[in-house]
């Protein structure tokens, strides 16, 4: 709790020299741009990073910030996926990259998984969380965060297509492979719980 | 018309492709699955992992902190690679004997062969091949020498 309260005072006392609007706009948009980075890069300590770099270039960026806070918001995201997407193509050769260690990632992440009601849907949702994290893991990045956006950003085709750059066509073809993907790795679980 | 009901395979593609196919306004049935995909949606979204409020804040200083330095934050792997190339370098300089600090005058003598090279610099191919190839075929090496010397005075 004091903790807590001093890393806020700190915080705080940082604040005057950025602008209050910056710190006031990154405090409504770091839980999700964490959540966003968490998801694709699967790694706390990457996410930490990443999430600092999406806010870093966008304070860098500040005169091109869009004057609506939709507009705001697909801006930040796409800087933050792009900075995942370029820290996924680096992992490339960071063969001797390991995970942080699953203590670290509890601490961090409070796993709302518990509040299912039933035992055996809080079992079925961890196994469930756990496998769509492996099957994550084996998709493309592009398609990785494709599927991440629409389904945890419920982001429509056509901002998901602004946001990559790409054409409303590919990220539908791209879409479709991912959804294929993660049929194909969560079958056995899929179809043991269809009703 | 189509009386065929969608599969939910393709309910689910249809959904996450952003399209509500024609078939949904003829068939109740479909368009009640499809839209049910939408609530199972929402309340999937609302099972959000939290955060705790002192990890958020610490990174709202990191982040401040690196606005007013302008600085990068460095990645853990970022941090090793540049620990191991310290590491290296202080290695190299514990290893490498200092010749402007050390207080007993060093004499580098260099060995037989480049020091004749030195005396002799119009050698040719021909003959620092020769010497090579003698320096190869010698029965003892020339680092035995010394311990040869100190044998021998053990000797005397």
């Amino acid at each position: 709790m004091m903790a807590d309260m001093a890393a806020e005072l700190m915080a705080e006392a940082l604040v005057p020299a950025i602008t209050l609007q910056f710190d006031e706009w990154m405090r409504t948009e770091q839980r999700r741009v964490f959540l966003l980075c968490w998801r694709m890069l699967s790694d706390t300590d990457e996410a930490d990073t990443a999430t600092q770099d999406a806010f870093l270039k966008a304070y860098r960026a500040i005169d091109k910030l869009p004057q609506e806070a939709d507009d705001r918001a697909r801006w930040l995201t796409r800087i933050a996926v792009n900075t995942c997407l370029d820290r996924l193509r680096s992992r490339r050769w960071q063969f001797w990259r390991k995970r942080a260690e699953a203590n670290t990632e509890d601490a961090v992440m409070r796993d709302a998984r518990t509040r299912s009601p039933g035992a055996e849907d809080r079992v079925f949702a961890n196994q469930l969380n756990d496998r769509l994290e492996k099957a994550l893991e084996r998709l493309s990045p592009r398609q990785k965060s494709i599927f991440l956006l629409r389904h945890y950003e419920d982001r429509s085709i056509e901002e998901i297509a602004d946001m990559l750059q790409l054409d409303s066509g590919s990220v539908k073809s791209h879409m479709f492979r991912a959804t294929s993907k993660l049929r194909a790795e969560l079958e056995d679980l899929y179809y043991q719980r269809k009703p | 018309m189509n009386t065929r009901h969608l599969t939910r395979t393709e309910i689910i593609d249809s959904w996450y492709a952003g399209e509500r196919p024609a078939h949904l306004s003829d068939c109740a049935e479909c368009a009640a699955s499809y839209d049910a995909l939408n609530t199972q949606h929402a309340s999937l979204m609302n099972q959000q992992p939290e955060l705790s409020a002192a990890f958020l804040a610490e990174q709202r200083i990191a982040i401040e902190r690196r606005i007013q330095n302008g600085q990068p934050k460095l990645g853990w792997w970022n941090r090793a690679a540049l620990a191991g190339a310290a590491a290296a370098l202080s290695a190299v300089f514990l290893l490498v004997p200092n010749k402007t600090n050390s207080t007993v005058p060093v004499s580098v003598t260099p060995p037989p062969m480049i020091a004749e090279a030195h005396n002799h610099p119009a050698m040719s191919d021909t003959e620092f091949f020769a010497e090579i190839s003698g320096s190869i075929e010698r029965a003892e090496p020339e680092a035995a020498a010394p311990i040869r010397a100190l044998f021998k005075e053990t000797q005397n």
